[in-house]
């Protein structure tokens, strides 16, 4: 809650830290976040001869609830830090608070203009310029992000893979199931056909693993700001760039040249990547890495959902994340070729 | 005897409610909420609507492809003993697609997963089926 009380600890931390702060107006808190708050604040900085200028920042604050797969604050801002400096559109990370400024962990950044609902990011004409143009944006993004290799003093929070990424994530989701009370065959399908198809890994990098249309921003020009961090791990580079084109991550858009986030082709994905990292990846290879992000995306609802069947924390929204398992089921039965089996 | 209307018709009727004269009243950033409400009546509805129907051919379909009785002689029939019944068959399932015994699935048991996705679709998120691949 950025109240007149937070607003006056904010004030005087940063003025102990240096910063020439006037005033700060303006506060809101901005819509979406189970796992964090985010509060648009304007602060007026003193720029000498009696003048001042206003520095638009977005104050990202622990919700009372996380996933405990996510990323803290003080990890979120060393990540978003790591991306800034190779060049990701990111909004600047400006300063890490601490717990004992306003009661909970915090940093604040830049705030960026634009817009990230998916639904119509991939509906309006025009909202993020040329589609098959952002996609390609996006490719080049994501490979300047996957500069980044392991060791990383900033990043070492960071588990390096105890085996390969797919087959650390088989063996938890497994041990996971093994503990629920209810059996997944389904899943249990899909995770198999992850361990029997696991395609040679690349060399791990750093991967955002939430890069999908719904976390980026963008405006008329195009992308913004690439937002929502919180799950960025070591990991096979192709694992951003499956989930980009997942078709549960399209927002209903599913006709052919639509598939990177519902906007435009894998080819542009691609070809963006390639303008970057010089790295030819086959169109082809993207199919396992689509099917291992609709069981990622099914295991995550699973627990998500857990959180509200188990009574630890009753909540709508995470009720109905559940109930999104059953349509990833089906689209991996589809991918996997069971469907076609069936009907032969 | 109960009161009418019985559950299924107030949960529709309560709905539909929500969905024409609560939700256009609504400021849209309370919109999400009101149409979370109206998702879930709907689950609930077609919960109530198909019954234990499908969950009964379920464990008669597991039972047929594991070829075994995993209902057990102390098994009566009921609610809880039918969910039961479905996890101890559900696990069965699960564990040979584990180890490999379906890594090439035959036609039938292709046709059963097939048939379990879609019983869990059908009350979950019905749209996926009438959307065109």
């Amino acid at each position: 809650m950025l109240d007149d009380k937070a607003i006056a600890a904010l004030t005087a931390w940063l003025r102990g830290l240096g910063v020439p702060v006037v005033s700060m107006d303006g506060a809101r808190k901005l819509s979406g976040g189970a796992i964090q708050e985010n509060w648009a604040l304007d602060i007026h900085l003193e720029s000498g001869h009696q003048r001042s200028e206003t520095l638009p920042v977005v104050v990202r604050a622990d919700a009372p609830s996380g996933v405990s797969e996510s990323w803290g604050r003080p990890q979120e801002f060393a990540l978003l830090q790591t991306a800034f400096k190779v060049g990701v559109t990111v909004p600047e990370p400006l300063w890490l608070g601490d717990v004992s400024v306003l009661g909970w962990q915090f940093f604040i950044m830049r705030r960026v203009q634009g817009v990230a609902a998916g639904y119509r990011v991939v509906k309006e004409v025009g909202l993020g310029g040329d589609k098959e143009a952002l996609v390609h944006r996006i490719g080049a993004e994501m490979a300047r992000l996957h500069q980044v290799l392991p060791p990383c003093d900033a990043l070492h929070f960071l588990p390096l893979p105890r085996q390969t990424p797919v087959k650390d994530n088989v063996a938890d989701w497994r041990a996971y199931l093994d503990q629920h009370h209810t059996p997944f065959p389904l899943l249990e399908w899909g995770i198999r056909w992850l361990e029997i198809n696991e395609p040679k890994p690349l060399a791990i990098v750093l991967t955002h693993r939430d890069f999908r249309t719904g976390n980026y921003m963008v405006d008329a020009s195009g992308l913004t700001a690439v937002l929502d961090w919180e799950f960025a791990a070591w990991s096979d580079p192709r694992e951003d760039l499956g989930w980009f084109c997942a078709r549960c991550w399209r927002f209903g858009q599913n006709g052919a040249g639509k598939e990177a986030g519902g906007l435009g082709s894998r080819d542009a994905l691609l070809a963006g990547y390639r303008s970057v990292s010089g790295i030819e990846i086959p169109v082809q290879d993207l199919h396992f890495w689509e099917v291992y992000a609709h069981v990622r995306w099914a295991m995550i609802a699973l627990m998500q959902g857990e959180r509200h069947v188990s009574g630890r924390e009753p909540s709508l929204e995470l009720a109905l994340t559940a109930h999104i398992v059953p349509e990833l089921e089906l689209e991996i039965l589809h991918m996997t070729g069971v469907i076609n089996a069936a009907r032969a | 005897m109960r009161e009418q209307p019985q559950g299924q018709n107030l949960l529709t009727i309560a709905r539909s409610t929500l969905l024409e004269k609560v939700v256009p009243l609504l400021p849209q950033d309370q919109r999400y909420n009101a149409l979370m409400v109206a998702n879930a009546m709907a689950i609930a509805l077609r919960q109530w609507e198909a019954g234990d129907t499908w969950q009964q051919e379920e464990l008669v379909r597991l039972q047929v492809l594991l070829g075994v009785d995993v209902l057990g002689d102390e098994v009566q029939n009921g609610q809880q003993d039918l969910q039961n019944a479905l996890i101890t068959a559900n696990r069965a399932l699960a564990h040979k697609i584990r180890q490999g015994d379906f890594d090439a699935p035959s036609q039938s048991v292709a046709e059963l997963l097939e048939w379990l996705a879609v019983q869990r679709v059908r009350e979950s998120a019905p749209k996926v089926l009438q959307t065109p691949r």
